[in-house]
């Protein structure tokens, strides 16, 4: 049982608990795990068993620790607190390559393969050992693809392969090396429902050989489907632990986000009393009609989806990452034109309009990835302040921009949005976080505003400014602004949206609103659980 | 608001400090060199002086030598402040170069007013027109421009080659240097210190640089350009095309690389002569390097050039030091430049790459649980 087992280098471990489970019964046993990246706990007492031939699933929110904890199982990241023992017998991940040689392999969510090499090239990567001929390996590649029917071509180059084809070559890799553990992290996120239905049955196979399979994912039909077992992580503790054929999915949901919703303390009611008062009116700022966007490699990401926002309220888009929200942002604002539909502001039809057309119909954008989009980093404030209303007065004049009144403008801004910054003039890739973000909000929120789109607002941003942004959500909303809410953080929906939209594989799932918006709701939604009977059959 | 006026001065400081560590630290390394080779540093650093500025033909030498430097450093400069890497400068000049000849010797009878303007026009309309297509094939077909402006480089030599050696071949020439019949007179650059070859094309290159200087900084269309340059998808993001001011940039990039052929033409060989330019491109690109692409820094870094190159034909005359050796100093200088401890800005391609690539995936270093879990 133990021929591969790694010596423990680091001295002896604590003896093995003695567990409810028969000795040999599990294939890789995580005890007591912690890890830390500065002050984020990611994994905290983590205590994990998976049997020997299990599909096991690990499932939880965004950030609840799943990606860490099995970093740390495959040696890319070691704990600062725990043990790891494989086939009962202590190891000591240092890196992918010790794992490997340990029988763990782990399949990533975005191929890592080097696109210019071929199948066998890329999989002989893993080894030092010297490369004499690659006839061997070509020949034992087509064995194992043929035994698993995981067809490949070794001499093929990974680049002319297919996202499926890429994804069967790192388990072939796996294979390759003999390994007997495999880590899988959201396997299906580039698949299509058909080659996700093909992958379920190799794993099925795979475990029915004595392989045993982690399958990181968000989508609870997944978890029916496919696994044997499900634990559920959230906050970095494993929360939740069952046999799939004895839980729900609505057990896992809960499990999931049930947790005690701190943000909603920090909630100003004064401030939501005011704007509960102001009537949502009936005048439709943004009326989107079926419509279809793909990304930049033309799969479609979003599929006629309708929606509409009216003057004075908010509009929330709840999705797990990856399932068009982005694409519908992009769309809205400008960024990417739609395969089909039609997207109108204020009435009129603003589809094929560039971002800056959009903008003077009162479009304002808190664009999610801050750093790209949202500021200037090697800009000073000032400069990053004035963008979108810097070419017409009072700030520019036909040529010119009017220096003074620049300064005037941005020193205003700074001092009203409470921006902490040493002068108009520095740069804003040495501010904070959350002043960068103030420095996205002041510019889009000043003066103007009908429609505010705002992908995740608070992201990385500490508690003091998350409330000033909410706050200054909630404000524009009561002066009658527009708003679609994008946020991954369920409790920040449920909070502020008067309305609800959910997306699952780039349709809507759901449409909430008012009591109805609850998390457990949503959760369900977001994770496809409305589709089930779609997955089952899979 | 005097923060805002103070700032300046102190940039003046910082951008000073790291070009100077830099040429001390090449010339250090240079007289390493020389003392190799058995010579006495000192004595080829007073003939390098000398050979610079040692007489007032020497001085007007290197001033000549600087002025097509300054058109071509500012060339590389706009472009890249509006994140095109323009490796076509060479080329754009000699194109150039060739569209102002011809329009010195076609046109018969001008006056001088009216005839020099189009002959400096036609210089930048070749230019402006030779970057054009790198520029369009970049922003509509994704084309990597650094590869298309060198490519388009190979393409200009061998098309000048071409026109001068059949369709303006004059007759009776023999050897390695051909060229066109002269331009007319009233085409010549007058000279602002005769009988040098100092000729106004010197004020105009000034002029050209304090002019991109002041819209880069207080026009609407400046701050666009360095929006698109140092964030293209905050840029995009806050209305402002970027794919129009790129071919923008080029444009106006290729027009001072040709203005700067147009008063090669005009001021020093009053023809076109083939092979033209010979590294006068890429020295520009050389001085924009010295000094961050900083307009108002190129006189001073192309009179630096100049003053090398045209001191190493003095030193290589009185000290039987090769004259190479200036260009193994120049080498040193980029390279400590480019170092970017010493406080010079980043090179131009580290920041390509990251306009580039917009973005770098976090997966190794990403702490909390990776987004994409």
């Amino acid at each position: 049982m133990s021929l591969t087992r790694v010596p423990d280098k680091a001295g002896p471990p604590e003896p093995s608990e003695p567990s409810a489970a028969a000795p040999g019964e599990h294939a890789l046993r995580l005890e007591g795990v912690s890890k830390s990246f500065g002050d984020i706990r990611a994994n905290e007492d983590v205590t994990l068993r998976v049997r020997r031939g299990a599909i096991h699933g690990i499932v939880g929110e965004n950030g609840a620790g799943k990606t860490t904890l099995m970093r740390i199982a495959y040696g890319f990241y070691q704990a600062d607190a725990g043990h790891i023992f494989v086939d009962d017998g202590p190891v000591d991940l240092t890196s992918p390559r010790v794992a490997l040689g340990s029988g763990i392999a782990m399949v990533h969510q975005h191929s890592l393969l080097v696109d210019s090499l071929t199948v066998t090239e890329n999989i002989l990567l893993a080894t030092d050992e010297p490369i004499l001929s690659f006839a061997p390996a070509q020949a034992r590649i087509r064995e194992i693809g043929e035994r698993y029917g995981l067809a490949v071509d070794p001499t093929r180059k990974v680049g002319q392969l297919s996202v499926a084809a890429k994804q069967r070559v790192e388990i072939l890799k796996a294979l390759y090396f003999d390994a007997r553990i495999m880590i899988l992290d959201e396997p299906t996120a580039v698949l299509t429902p058909q080659e996700a239905r093909g992958l379920f049955a190799h794993l099925r196979s795979f475990a029915e050989q004595g392989k045993t399979i982690l399958i990181i994912t968000h989508k609870l039909p997944e978890v029916m489907a496919v696994t044997t077992e499900v634990s559920v992580m959230r906050g970095g503790r494993l929360v939740y632990e069952a046999r799939t054929a004895e839980t729900t999915e609505g057990d896992i949901a809960r499990a999931m986000v049930g947790r005690a919703v701190a943000l909603r303390m920090h909630r100003d009611r004064t401030v939501e009393a005011e704007a509960a008062d102001s009537t949502i009116s009936s005048e439709t700022v943004l009326e989107v009609r079926g419509l279809t966007v793909a990304d930049d490699r033309a799969v479609p990401r979003l599929r006629s989806v309708d929606l509409d926002v009216r003057a004075g309220e908010i509009v929330g888009i709840a999705a797990v990452e990856g399932n068009g929200q982005s694409e519908l942002v992009e769309a809205v604002t400008g960024l990417r034109r739609p395969t089909e539909g039609t997207i109108r502001i204020l009435g009129q039809d603003v589809t094929g309009s560039d971002p800056r057309r959009r903008r003077e119909r009162g479009l304002r954008h808190i664009p999610e990835d801050r750093l790209q989009s949202g500021v200037n980093p090697t800009a000073s404030v000032r400069e990053n302040l004035i963008c979108g209303r810097h070419y017409r007065p009072p700030l520019a004049g036909r040529w010119r921009m009017r220096t003074e009144q620049v300064q005037r403008y941005a020193a205003g801004l700074m001092e009203r949005f409470a921006i902490l910054a040493p002068g108009t003039s520095t740069r804003v890739g040495s501010l904070s976080g959350g002043n960068m973000q103030k420095v996205v909000i002041a510019r889009e929120l000043e003066e103007g505003a009908r429609l505010i789109v705002a992908a995740q607002p608070t992201q990385g941003v500490d508690i003091g400014a998350t409330e000033s942004i909410r706050n200054e959500l909630l404000r524009m909303r009561a002066q009658g602004a527009a708003i679609l809410l994008v946020s991954s953080e369920l409790s920040e929906i449920v909070d502020l949206a008067d309305r609800v939209v959910v997306l699952f594989s780039g349709s809507v799932a759901g449409r909430l609103s008012g009591r109805e918006i609850q998390e457990e709701k949503l959760g369900l939604l977001m994770m496809g659980g409305a589709s089930r009977s779609e997955m089952a059959d899979a | 608001m005097p923060e805002a006026r103070s700032l300046p001065l102190r940039n003046i400081g910082a951008a000073i400090r790291g070009p100077s560590i830099a040429i001390l630290l090449g010339f250090l390394a240079a007289a390493v060199l020389v003392l190799l080779i058995g010579k006495d540093p000192i004595e080829a650093a007073g003939a390098l002086w000398r050979g610079a500025f040692g007489t007032p033909n020497n001085i007007a030498g290197t001033l000549a030598l600087a002025t097509p430097l300054i058109f071509s450093a500012l060339a590389f400069a706009v472009a890249f402040r509006g994140s095109m890497f323009n490796a076509g400068v060479e080329g754009q000049l000699i194109i150039g170069a060739f569209l102002s000849a011809f329009v010195g010797f076609s046109f018969d009878g001008l006056p001088a007013l009216v005839h020099l303007p189009l002959m400096l026009a036609a210089g930048a309309l070749g230019g402006a027109l030779w970057a054009l297509l790198p520029a369009i094939w970049r922003v509509g077909l994704g084309a990597n421009e650094i590869v298309t402006t060198l490519m388009m480089n190979f393409i200009a030599i061998a098309l000048t080659d071409y026109l001068v050696l059949y369709p303006f071949r004059l007759p009776g020439q023999s050897g390695s240097a051909i060229r066109t019949e002269s331009i007319n007179p009233s085409a010549d650059l007058p000279s602002l210190w005769p009988p040098y070859n100092v000729t106004i094309a010197l004020p105009l290159a000034i002029l050209c640089v304090i002019t991109a200087w002041y819209v880069l900084r207080r026009f609407v269309v400046g701050y666009e350009v360095r929006m698109v340059g140092s964030a293209p998808r905050f840029a995009k993001a806050g209305g402002i095309p970027p794919g129009r001011h790129m071919v923008g940039v080029m444009m106006v990039s290729g027009a001072l690389a040709g203005l700067g052929g147009a008063a090669q033409v005009g001021g020093v060989f009053n023809a076109f002569v083939s092979p033209f330019a010979t590294g006068l491109g890429f020295n520009g690109v050389l001085v924009a390097l010295l000094v961050g692409n900083a307009p108002l820094g190129i006189p001073f870094a192309a009179v630096f050039i100049g003053a090398l190159q045209s001191g190493a034909i003095g030193m290589e005359l009185t000290t039987s030091i090769s004259r190479y050796l200036v260009a193994a100093l120049t080498a040193t200088i980029i390279i400590f430049v480019s170092a970017r401890q010493f406080g010079g800005r980043r090179l131009p391609w580290s920041t390509v790459a990251r306009v580039r690539s917009p973005q770098p995936r976090a997966e190794a270093t990403d702490p909390a649980d990776g987004t994409g879990s």
